[in-house]
């Protein structure tokens, strides 16, 4: 089988976004950036779906934005995680170890 | 708060697209910069950095609009689009749009001033809690007021109603400092307010401590608009005195502000207790204990859990316990059951008179709404065939059909909204026309001439209806994929083209038949104005001008009433011009009338009240001259018919014949009462009375002099009898009366024809409204029929060409297009007569001496139809008629 980055699951960028965020308030590259940091670069992401993303999350209240200045001195815009946000991270979270739970558990059902 | 936020991003981008499109882009392209420095950090070339940059990016364009679909103005900003586009299309075509306009402003307003008024009159319920327990009291005979004694015990032995009230309405003159107007005052009893659960707007409302006794400054609620207007939205108000027939009231509260009573279109400006009756109604007489004085309105609400059924059978317990002890609320040979009337829509005379004739016009303006759809939509095939090849270009180009239809529909949208609003602008218009002719009995109505949210609503609606129904057929075919071929033969093909025409032609006859609908409706409504119009009411309405008045609201005793009128007779008569001055209690065809039992040798029996209860009038002055009565026998009343000499009374003809059967009347004598004897001193001509339809009622006339004054107060109406145009002399009316006393008030000064045609209101209402959208359905008809006939022949210039340059004459090429319109006139005549046919019941009831299926009525509808048909086709016609051979046939 020859090696291959996995695209990302349906509905976890949302997820993985407001992780990066919960670091600390950053741009859209750095939003990016700290995704595939903290793959290993193992997840292949189309850099520019990052941003419809961020704006429709931006629309659910869970992050909020705000132009500023870059450390390159470049305007650039900068993303923040709300309170709602935090607790948004927080439910997707525990959804998300449910759901690795229970698939694992039926994938080693199958091979045993 | 997210919601919040998308809107407002969302508006903003309707506003600034642009900002949010040079937003993300600005985003983007920082992003590729950052990632490039990276990739030549980490040793690539500038080239390959970029190149890699904006590979791991993907595609910017695509991401850029899946990213605006988020950030941009969605679905708002692509209506917005579609709505600019519409207006810009529109405004390009003016004399389509104006059509289109003034087709659905003309349909939306006719229809909006009778929806509102149906809906005042018809629809609404009263703005008091619960209104549908609330029930009216009436006998089965449709007798509706009650006794005191009545209302009294009714409320104290039924069962079935958690409250009853009764209330009676009554002008008066009401004054506060410095100014005194006639205006409406309600009677009612203490617990009015609180049966209909209606709360004060200001101080407090009406309770039964209010209506115990008669105090020394008895209590007062004004309404809302009477506290807006006299007492300057005051608060302060409260507490402060007003004058009701020259007695002082404390104001005590003002009532909420869509609060009108419980009769829908008759405003009272003043509420005072029952208890006040002895001097505002019937004054100088307590009718607390009078069991023969029905003057009272009951109404009732039902308690929780009690069934209309029921609520009429603990009623009706009531009034058989009554009728057997010794209170006897209602004649004997009376039915003695309690008919319980829905009341949850209020009182209404208004209601009862014009309910049929509303319904009549809600189906006409009905009518008219579905010839200005089938106009528009006439139009809007024309228009979207002239566009089929925009429509074609823009679907190869790749636009979706839903886009495409999306698109005209919006357009339709567009016109439907501007002609709705100029429909709003003919409603109001209309409306205020409509209720000014509505007219002024003895209490005035009043009903509010503005729009309210509810008919806004309603033409909104109807205009946006409108829109899909006339947008929606022309939108799907002119879209529909075959017609694409059209681009590359710039014509289609003969059949599509055949099909479309039918299509038009159907709806042109549609239109031709609705059209004579109104046509033979609006001449059937104004031969039966002109028959009822033509029925002779037994005196002569030219020549005299008539005025109310009421010295008695001014403090004046009888005696002193008596001797006013005299003096004031003597000066009116003294005026050059005047022929004859006469007086009467009751106005003729005023809508009023009194009656007493009176008995005579071919009627004896005072307990039969169909024969002995006969219409009377109380006339002073020389009333018979002054309104052209004719004297058949005996004599008019004069100055030895005074106080102290014999009761004398004058029979009309059919009450002589009634009491006298096949004898002199003159001379002879009727009992008053079936006691009180009178002299018959002389018999006048059978006159109306009431209204015009009805049959001359016999008629025993009182002399004015002879009235004790205690019934009615002194109100009288003034007959003037003129040489020549009467309505010159208002003004020596108004001077010689202010001359006497300029503390009493004159009103409801005009000529007696107008009193005549004001009777004839309904009648002329439902005739003017009909034949007015019978005109406007002609017009729209006849331009639909010029459209459909002039494209059709320009359609056909080339084979006109042909014709003519085979030797066809003018004649031959005129006969050619008229014949093409005939098979649509007069298949939409056909189907019209049969419409009509089928409607005619439906109308029977409004006409008078003339039949709903009345031929020459129809023949005429239709001549008048084909008229205007021939008109319509003419023209175009001789326009094809001139065509040059060799341009027709170079053209193309």
């Amino acid at each position: 089988m020859p090696k291959q980055k996995p695209d990302l699951p349906q509905g976890t960028l949302d997820m993985l976004v407001l992780k990066a965020l919960s670091l600390g308030e950053t741009h859209g590259y750095g939003v990016g950036q700290r995704i595939q940091a903290l793959a290993d670069d193992m997840l292949r992401v189309e850099e520019g779906t990052l941003y419809p993303a961020l704006y429709r999350i931006e629309q659910c209240g869970w992050i909020e934005s705000e132009w500023g200045t870059s450390e390159n001195n470049r305007r650039a815009r900068f993303y923040r995680l709300t309170r709602a946000g935090k607790k948004q991270l927080g439910i997707e979270e525990t959804r998300w170890s449910h759901l690795t739970d229970a698939i694992a558990r039926v994938m080693q059902a199958t091979t045993a | 708060m997210g919601k919040m936020r998308v809107l407002r991003d969302r508006l903003r981008a309707l506003w600034q697209p642009d900002r949010v499109h040079d937003d993300i882009a600005d985003e983007f392209r920082f992003h590729m910069e950052m990632r490039a420095r990276e990739n030549e950090r980490r040793g690539m070339s500038a080239a390959d950095a970029r190149r890699d940059a904006e590979q791991r990016f993907g595609s910017a364009a695509r991401i850029h609009d899946i990213a605006y679909d988020v950030r941009g103005g969605g679905w708002a900003e692509a209506l917005w689009q579609d709505i600019r586009y519409g207006a810009r299309v529109l405004a390009s075509q003016k004399v389509f749009s104006a059509t289109v306009i003034l087709t659905v402003g003309i349909g939306v307003g006719a229809n909006a001033t009778i929806f509102t008024l149906v809906d005042r009159l018809l629809l609404r319920t009263l703005p008091v809690e619960r209104p549908g327990e609330l029930e009216q009291l009436t006998l089965p005979n449709d007798w509706s007021s009650f006794s005191a004694p009545f209302y009294r015990e009714l409320r104290r032995r039924n069962d079935v109603f958690s409250g009853v009230l009764a209330r009676q309405i009554e002008p008066a003159t009401i004054g506060t400092a410095g100014e005194a107007r006639r205006g409406l005052i309600e009677l009612v009893s203490g617990n009015y307010f609180s049966v209909l659960g209606t709360r004060a707007q200001h101080g407090r409302l009406l309770n039964d401590e209010d209506d115990r006794v008669t105090p020394d400054s008895p209590a007062a609620v004004v309404s809302d608009r009477y506290w807006r207007r006299r007492l300057s939205s005051d608060p302060a108000a409260i507490g402060k005195t007003i004058q009701i027939d020259s007695h002082a009231f404390t104001v005590i509260g003002v009532a909420p502000p869509d609060f009108f009573g419980v009769e829908v279109g008759v405003a009272p400006d003043v509420w005072v207790p029952l208890a006040m009756q002895p001097q505002l109604y019937s004054p100088g007489h307590s009718l607390a204990d009078d069991a023969d004085a029905n003057w009272l309105t009951v109404i009732g609400r039902r308690a929780r859990g009690v069934t209309h059924a029921r609520a009429e059978s603990g009623a009706t317990l009531v009034l058989q316990q009554l009728q057997a002890e010794s209170v006897r609320p209602i004649p004997v040979d009376w039915p003695r059951t309690i008919q319980l009337i829905d009341m949850s829509r209020g009182l209404s005379r208004l209601r009862r008179q014009y309910e049929a004739s509303l319904r009549l016009l809600m189906g006409v303006v009905a009518i008219v709404m579905l010839i200005a759809c089938a106009s528009i939509t006439t139009l809007m095939m024309t228009r979207s065939t002239a566009r089929r090849r925009e429509i074609a270009v823009r679907l190869t180009l790749g636009a979706t059909r839903a886009r495409l239809v999306r698109q005209l529909l919006t357009e339709g949208a567009v016109l439907s909204f501007c002609g709705g609003a100029l429909g709003i602008v003919f409603a109001r218009w209309g409306l205020g026309a409509l209720i000014h002719v509505l007219p002024a009995a003895r209490v005035p109505t009043s009903v509010d001439a503005n729009l309210d949210a509810r008919s806004l609503v309603f033409s909104l609606a109807l205009s946006m209806l409108t829109a899909l129904l006339f947008s929606a057929g022309p939108a799907l075919r002119s879209t529909r994929p075959d017609l694409a071929g059209a681009i590359r033969a710039g014509s289609d093909s003969i059949t599509a083209r055949m099909q479309r025409m039918n299509g038009r032609k159907i709806l042109v006859a549609v239109q031709v038949a609705l059209s004579l609908v109104l046509v033979i409706g609006a001449s059937l409504f104004a031969r039966s104005l002109a028959h009822v119009a033509a029925i002779p009411l037994g005196f002569e309405t030219d020549n005299v001008i008539i005025a109310s008045i009421d010295p008695s609201l001014s403090g004046y005793k009888p005696g002193r009433v008596r001797r006013f009128y005299h003096e004031l007779e003597s000066r009116l008569v003294a005026i050059a011009g005047v022929r004859a001055v006469g007086f009467s209690a009751f106005p003729l065809l005023g809508g009023e009338m009194s009656m007493r039992t009176i008995t005579g040798p071919g009627a004896p029996d005072a307990t039969n009240l169909q024969s002995t209860l006969v219409t009377t009038n109380t006339v002073g002055g020389d009333f018979f001259a002054a309104a052209g009565i004719q004297l058949r026998r005996g004599r008019g009343f004069d100055a030895r018919d005074s106080l102290r000499g014999p009761r004398v009374v004058v029979l009309n003809e059919a009450a002589a014949r009634h009491y006298f059967p096949g004898d002199n009347a003159a001379g002879r004598t009727v009992l008053l009462g079936g006691a009180q004897p009178a002299t018959v001193i002389g018999v006048v001509s059978d006159t109306k009375y009431v209204s015009v339809r009805e049959e001359n009622p016999r008629i025993v006339y009182f002399p004015a002099d002879q009235d004790p004054g205690v019934m009615g107060g002194g109100e009288r109406t003034i007959y003037v009898r003129t040489t020549g145009s009467a309505s010159r002399f208002a003004g020596d009316l108004e001077s010689a009366v202010r001359d006497l006393d300029k503390t009493i008030p004159l009103y409801n000064v005009k000529t007696l024809a107008t009193q005549k045609s004001q009777a004839l209101v309904r009648e002329r209402l439902v005739a003017t409204l009909s034949t007015l959208a019978g005109s406007v359905a002609l017009a729209l008809a006849a331009i639909a029929l010029y459209g459909l006939i002039s494209f059709g022949a320009v359609s056909r210039t080339r084979e006109i060409g042909i014709r003519v340059s085979l030797g066809a004459d003018r004649a031959s090429v005129i006969w050619l297009i008229i014949r093409g319109a005939a098979g649509m006139v007069i298949g939409g005549c056909i189907a019209g007569l049969g419409l009509g046919l089928l409607l005619s019941r439906f109308v029977r009831s409004h006409l008078y001496g003339v039949s709903p299926t009345d031929a020459l009525t129809m023949g005429m509808a239709v001549g008048v139809l084909m008229c205007t048909a021939i008109a319509a086709a003419l023209l175009p016609a001789l326009r094809a008629s001139r065509i040059d051979p060799t341009e027709a046939l170079r053209c193309e």
